[in-house]
């Protein structure tokens, strides 16, 4: 191994060195670069266990639907659909608990996620995708599959008071994604 | 009157004298004001003449003051911008605005096919079904392209429309439709009740009849009052007030389309801007106050310009402060219209004389409101004159003395209708109401939603508000929010009186020219005669016979003055008789709209490899495989077309190595403990005896038999399968997998995710392509799978396992084939693809590798038979397939018990076999059909056709793949391929589908 001439560098699907921050006013994009990204899975009538393995490992247990969980550092679990959850923020390894209670599958490659915040957030992302993010129906803690201009995302709020969302979507489509954010962006609050 | 103004009051109206806006109508330069329609300042510039119709080219005016215009349809803008069939009545002006009339030559004032008009009495109802029937070759070339030239609207520029249209969602408790009185009144509850709301308007001024009217509300100006409710509701935070915005549709679920003129009213629309956008309005509950719309009356000449419905007339002067006439005659048959001669006299304008076709003593309580201006009752006009624009009113007095009357302006009401379109989208149907002598909603509305002020034929102000008022609170109960106390403002309560006329006829000798229904259409009281006459009862057949209804109006000031004309005719009411079907959209909606930002590169979402920015360096050349883009071929210097590639892509890959980013192809998932089991009822072949560490080929059916996708399953645990599935089924094989799931099989334990975005996966090919890997695969690791030892015995044909690459980075190996070629495909986290792709191509570099896009893969499949979409075409079977075998006896499996019926397991069906031209320099088509020798080509003899062809470079000759019948029985024997499409007639020999290396000596080498 030590004399392997070939090496491999990450990149970014944007296709940028630095990770994507770009900025209008009041809405601003940012890249989670690194963001580790774990699908995990219940077992057949394991879902108290996974949770309370989630709760010992995470401090947080398994959401309910539509919502996240915040655990300790940095570890975020969002319900991502029936007996699924993507668990964001992973520093190291899945414990052996996880994988004994779940099913877990290392999404980190496949998963982009940004950041969006600002007063006009919202109104970009109504430009983008049909569900309802009005801080009373989707408050800071929910978490929702939905398709962002047919394209597959996950999306949670993480601060329902400036617009803050976390926006997961698969790294294939992530320039797709960028220029109908932007496209949005420029058209709900333009630079002038 | 000013002199710049020849129409334009001095004083009143609602626009801003301080902003002058400069316009061009046909070439001649106009002004307006900020505030002012392009209808409004042709008014108050004295342009009458509009338009030509669409059928005799007849000289038209403005008839209305709003959406329901049929008459001043013109051409907005220039150029790509050019924007035709506009109604002037809602276009907001703007400075430099260009406005065209349309639909004449050469000009408006002189239009050559004016001449139709002569020829009306041969061009009636139904002319074209009975006149252009034959010879039926002229349909498409003569008769419609005449047609068309000389009846139409107007036309689009040809060129691709510059501006940028999005779309969007809007989320809301309360949707008030209409900003009018009513619907002011349930915002402004809604909204003091801290419900969301969307307030929707389709006027750039929220107010509705308020803006157009002299009355008071709450002691205040009834405009000002308006303002001042739009002020309180912005200042909530709670309401979305979309002005400008016309909600055309309802559909499922409470939503509602909407159309936005974000930009419509400029000039020059600004970066990244959208001209319009549309709304998907999400609502729990919606009032619909859309207001109601005045009818016009037939009688002889009515289509002449300067006939204006009375409460146009009124909008202008009271709204714009422009007169539509220098003199103005009021012809009605309800108290409404009266209103018109009020406001006129108020303003300073002249009345000539109010004709009502009511008795005395019906409208004795009215005649103090017109002063001294002449009051005629029982009086019925019976035509006009003036040439092209009008110059005297004739009419019947109470006494049936003919009277005519100089006027350049005719305000005619026959009464108002509640628009109810909306109420009706959901197939609900309009009911009659003798009070009002209209149609009002029925009660099939909408779910959710409520009707009020009068788009529920309550036409008082008050009732107006009263009814918003109420029907907020109900609204808000029963979302559960509390309704505070707002009180009804007073306002005008006349109640509505009227004694409905739709049709002056024509008396004895007195003929005053036809009376028109339908304005845009051309459509007479004699058409709706001509049609009963045919024979045509239904109120939907009149309306296709005689087209009336039709076009960008929708018949809305026409529809219910024809429905009485037919009413009559045949005897029944009007209640009787019915409405024809409310569709949407209320108003024209460009299709660019519907389109949105998803037009254009935005169509569709795409997905890149990868490898893509690799692939783009070398100046590959892409095709979108699903929404994927992929490389279809690697051009180099000196090759002139993409077989030249594509050719030396496949005879390098097999003479050496060639790598492709197969990385679209999907991959599942698949853990848990009953994966095994499940995998197994999902695939056609069996799973659970897979060894770990090995790959199996896996065929899966459609509930009904036919094949459904192929794939791989690889087995990476004892628990843990990976399935691959072809590029454009990766998402329905994904769906496919979780159904089953879900609905079969809930019971077992299997959790399975889509993992395609997470690995980079290429294909290595070629007798080299072991060497390639031997360069990137670490070695040393063993113990954990990981030896790196690539060796045949050591790594198989079909093995699988995990390795490390390039110093350390984790990957997985795979020994399959799709070329036919000693193959492998290697996979690593999707953030190292690109890296990956370029340190192939380097420790390939010596071996002299190729990277091969789709055409080359698609050559190299073909050669060795694997069939792909075009033979998956949903119709086979894997028997038809030649993959019979890959069906277990011993277990069930989805769609199995389908493959065996009758049909399926015909021997006369179309089996995939493999086609060679005989004459070997004759190229293949891919679609051609097979017909025996000497047979015709006709579809009797069709025995089936070439699903895939392409040039072997490997064999030097054409290739085909295809499904005839019993194609396993005949190789050898010859048909022809015949490509009625392309001209081409091939005679082809039956062979097998494996046309290189049929053995599979060299993917096990």
């Amino acid at each position: 191994m030590a004399d392997q001439p070939y090496k491999l560098v990450s990149r970014s699907a944007f296709g940028a060195g630095e990770p994507l921050a770009e900025s209008w006013p009041e809405f601003s994009i940012a890249e989670l670069a690194g963001l580790s990204v774990w699908w995990l899975s219940v077992r057949a009538g394991g879902e108290d266990a996974l949770s309370k393995a989630c709760e010992k490992q995470f401090g947080a247990g398994l959401p309910q639907a539509r919502r996240y969980a915040e655990g300790e550092k940095g570890v975020r679990i969002a319900w991502a659909g029936e007996r699924q959850y993507f668990v964001t923020g992973m520093q190291d390894a899945v414990p052996g608990a996880i994988e004994r209670a779940g099913r877990v599958v290392d999404q980190s490659d496949g998963w982009l996620a940004i950041r969006i915040t600002g007063g006009k957030s919202r109104e970009v992302m109504e430009k983008l995708c049909g569900i309802d993010l009005h801080a009373s129906v989707f408050p800071g803690g929910s978490a929702a599959r939905a398709p962002v201009e047919g394209m597959i995302a996950l999306i949670v709020c993480e601060d329902d008071t400036n617009g803050t969302f976390m926006i997961l979507f698969q790294r294939s489509s992530a320039r797709s994604f960028l220029e109908h954010v932007r496209h949005a962006a420029h058209s709900t609050s333009p630079r002038g | 009157m000013s002199a710049r103004f020849p129409h334009r009051l001095v004083k009143g109206g609602l626009i801003d004298r301080s902003e002058t806006l400069s316009f061009s109508f046909d070439g001649a330069r106009y002004q307006g004001f900020r505030g002012d329609t392009l209808a409004s300042a042709l008014v108050a510039n004295g342009v009458k003449l509009v338009g030509r119709s669409f059928k005799y080219h007849r000289p038209r005016g403005i008839l209305t003051a709003g959406s329901e215009e049929p008459n001043a349809l013109v051409e907005i803008g220039q150029g790509a911008r050019r924007d035709p069939n506009t109604r002037a009545t809602t276009v907001e002006l703007y400075e430099g605005l260009v406005a065209k009339s349309q639909n004449r030559f050469p000009s408006l004032a002189f239009d050559l096919q004016a001449v139709n008009d002569l020829f009306s009495p041969f061009l009636g109802a139904g002319f074209y079904y009975k006149t252009f029937m034959w010879p039926a070759a002229f349909w498409e070339k003569v008769y419609e392209p005449v047609i068309r030239r000389a009846a139409g609207l107007g036309s689009l520029s040809g060129k691709a429309d510059p501006d940028a249209y999005e779309k969007a969602t809007a989320h809301c408790d309360l949707l008030v439709i209409g900003a009018g009185p009513a619907g002011l009144q349930a915002a402004l509850v809604a909204a003091r009740a801290g419900a969301r709301v969307v307030l929707a308007d389709e006027d750039f001024r929220a107010g509705g009849r308020l803006n157009c009217e002299r009355m008071e509300v709450a002691t205040l100006p009834a405009a000002e009052w308006a303002a001042k409710v739009v002020d309180e509701l912005r200042e909530t935070g709670n309401v979305r007030i979309l002005s400008r915005t016309t909600v055309f549709g309802v559909y499922d679920g409470g939503t509602y389309g909407a159309l936005e003129h974000v930009n419509d009213h400029h000039a020059v629309i600004p970066d990244h801007a959208p001209r319009q956008r549309l709304w998907r309005i999400v609502a729990k509950r919606a009032i619909l106050a859309s207001g109601g719309s005045e009818r016009p009356i037939a009688f002889g000449g009515n289509d002449r310009p300067g006939v204006m419905l009375a409460s146009a007339v009124r909008t202008y002067a009271n709204r714009f402060a422009a007169l539509a006439g220098q003199s103005t005659i009021v012809f009605t048959c309800n108290d409404n219209g009266w209103l018109t001669a009020r406001d006129l006299i108020a303003a300073g304008a002249e009345v000539g004389a109010v004709l009502d076709t009511r008795g005395a003593d019906e409208v004795a309580h009215l005649r103090e409101m017109v002063g001294d201006a002449p009051v005629f009752t029982r009086a019925r006009v019976t035509s006009t004159s003036g040439r092209k624009g009008l110059k005297a009113v004739t009419f019947l007095n109470a006494n049936g003395k003919q009277v005519t009357l100089s006027a350049d302006c005719l305000a005619v009401s026959g009464g108002w209708n509640p628009v109810v379109n909306l109420t009706c989208h959901r197939r609900g149907s309009p009911v009659w109401n003798d009070r009002i002598a209209g149609f009002v909603p029925g009660s099939d509305t909408p779910k959710g939603l409520l009707v009020a002020g009068a788009a529920n034929g309550i036409f008082s102000t008050h009732g107006a508000l009263v009814q918003g008022t109420e029907l907020a609170g109900e609204a808000l109960a029963d979302l559960g929010f509390k309704a505070p106390s707002v009180g009804v403002p007073d306002a005008e309560d006349a109640p509505y009186a009227i004694s409905p006329i739709w049709h002056v006829a024509e008396p004895k000798g007195k003929g005053g020219g036809r009376a028109w229904l339908d304005f845009q259409n051309d459509v007479t009281v004699k058409d709706v005669e001509i049609a009963h006459q045919e024979g045509f009862r239904s109120v939907e057949h009149m309306k296709r016979y005689t087209t009336l209804g039709m076009a960008t109006d929708q018949g809305k000031t026409a529809n219910v003055p024809a429905l009485a004309v037919m009413a009559k005719l045949t005897g029944r009411s009007i209640a009787e008789t019915g409405t024809t079907i409310f569709r949407p959209p209320y108003t024209p909606v460009a299709i660019a709209a519907f389109a949105g930002r998803n037009a254009g590169k935005g169509f569709a979402p795409y997905r890149l490899t990868p490898s893509h920015d690799w692939s783009k360096e070398q100046g590959a050349v892409f095709v979108e495989a699903g929404l994927w883009l992929r490389p279809q071929w690697y051009p180099r210097a000196g090759e002139h077309s993409w077989r030249d590639s594509a050719d030396r892509e496949v005879i390098s890959t097999r003479r050496s190595v060639g790598v492709s980013d197969v990385s679209s192809l999907g991959k599942i998932d698949v853990q848990g403990d009953d994966a095994a089991e499940f995998l197994d009822r999902i695939y056609t072949n069996t799973m659970s005896t897979l060894a770990v560490g090995r790959v199996r080929y896996g065929l899966m059916l459609r509930e009904d038999g036919h094949v459904m996708d192929d794939g791989t399953v690889a087995r990476l645990g004892e628990k843990h399968f990976l399935v691959t599935t072809t590029t454009v089924n990766a998402g329905h094989v994904m769906a496919h997998l979780d159904y089953c799931h879900q609905v079969h099989w809930p019971e077992l334990d299997v959790s399975m995710v889509s993992v395609t975005d997470q690995f980079a996966q290429f294909a290595i090919a070629g007798p080299n392509s072991r060497k390639v890997l031997e360069k990137l695969v670490d070695k040393g690791t063993k113990g954990d799978g990981r030896s790196g030892d690539l060796s045949n015995e050591a790594f198989p044909f079909m093995a699988c396992g995990p390795v490390t690459v390039c110093g350390g980075v984790p990957a997985r190996l795979y020994r399959i084939s799709f070329s036919g070629e000693l193959a492998y495909e290697l996979s690593v986290g999707a953030r190292y693809g690109d890296s990956m792709m370029r340190a192939i191509m380097e420790a390939g570099r010596e071996f002299d590798i190729v990277p091969y896009g789709l055409e080359a893969l698609n050559v190299m499949r073909i050669e060795k038979g694997h069939p792909v979409g075009s033979e998956l075409n949903g119709q086979t079977s894997a028997a038809d397939l030649g993959l019979a075998r890959m069906v277990s006896a011993k277990k069930d499996c989805i769609g199995k018990a389908m493959a065996n019926r009758t049909g399926m397991i015909d021997p006369e069906r179309q089996v995939l076999v493999g086609f060679k031209p005989v004459a070997h320099d004759e190229e293949l088509t891919a679609g051609a059909h097979f017909i025996g020798i000497g047979r015709e080509a006709v579809t009797a003899n069709d025995e089936g056709h070439m699903t895939s062809a392409c040039y072997s470079p490997s064999l030097g000759y054409a290739i085909g793949l295809g499904l005839i019948r019993r194609g396993n029985e005949r190789h050898g024997e010859k048909v022809r391929a015949v490509d009625l499409v392309r001209g081409r007639d091939v005679e082809v020999e039956i062979c097998s589908p494996h046309f290189i290396d049929p053995q599979g000596e060299r993917l096990r080498g």
